[in-house]
């Protein structure tokens, strides 16, 4: 499985809005089995990007 | 062999993550932790159409929702950087002093006079001495701590601990090797006095 175009476009932009809040990413995964792509930024910020270019923070307990 | 990834607990499985980046068993089981599921779960727009046009709305909303976000993980970085334990040179004399015949606290204190005091660069240091992975040192300090927490917060060895006396718990741990490394028990010990051992008793 590849990436998709709304994908790699929403990864940009997110990475970007993550550098601009001053969180490093720690770490950027694009996982070919489910086709998604997870990114981990800061101490404890994760992101899921899937394939329709639609995200989501692993977790929503924090806000 | 690979671990059991189902059965580390999620801070531990980030620290598994972090050294085996292309893992990604153990990044889609990180990954798989969420909360709530994907059916109930907050979805962002996208923020191009297929054919590359931004979609602005998105945009801003995502803007939006990372700026805060990222607030709150800084409150959690800074949280990180008060959590700093100084130990001072009269103190480390102290205990080099009480624990000569321990070569493995000998060291340990040697290590944290190196880092001029601070504990948690001294843990980074030590633990990777022991090949243990690290991410943040109060995390792993927390952890081993727990896991030493039926000792020291026992009466005969809590008392010794408040008046900064670890001759005797030391000693016991020597005996009875606890789960946690040898080379870690220093750094540990400390950890919890400066924390206050009688809180972090009835707390944890």
């Amino acid at each position: 499985m590849n990436p998709t175009n709304e994908q790699a476009q929403t990864c940009l932009r997110v990475c970007q809005m993550l550098s601009n809040c001053y969180r490093d990413i720690q770490l950027f995964r694009f996982n070919a089995q489910t086709g998604e792509v997870y990114i981990f930024a800061g101490e404890e910020l994760q992101i899921i990007v899937s394939r329709n270019g639609l995200w989501r923070f692993l977790n929503e307990a924090e806000l | 062999m690979k671990p059991n990834f189902e059965a580390m607990s999620t801070a531990e499985l980030k620290v598994y993550v972090l050294s085996h980046r292309d893992d990604d068993e153990a990044i889609r089981n990180l990954f798989s932790r969420r909360n709530p599921p994907d059916s109930e779960a907050t979805w962002y727009g996208p923020m191009s159409t297929p054919d590359g046009l931004p979609i602005e709305e998105n945009i801003r909303i995502a803007e939006e929702a990372i700026r805060k976000r990222s607030e709150i993980d800084r409150g959690n970085t800074e949280y990180t950087h008060q959590t700093m334990t100084q130990v001072t040179s009269e103190e480390i004399a102290q205990y080099r002093a009480e624990l000569a015949d321990y070569p493995e606290v000998l060291e340990a204190l040697n290590v944290i006079e190196k880092c001029e005091g601070n504990l948690e660069d001294a843990t980074l240091v030590l633990a990777r001495r022991a090949r243990i992975e690290v991410v943040r040192a109060p995390k792993l300090l927390d952890e081993y701590a727990k896991q030493l927490r039926d000792v020291l917060c026992r009466k005969e060895f809590r008392e010794d601990l408040l008046n900064n006396s670890f001759n005797v718990v030391v000693a016991y741990l020597f005996i009875n090797p606890p789960t946690i490394p040898l080379a870690m028990i220093t750094p540990v010990l400390i950890y919890v006095t400066k924390r206050g051992l009688n809180k972090w008793c009835e707390d944890s």
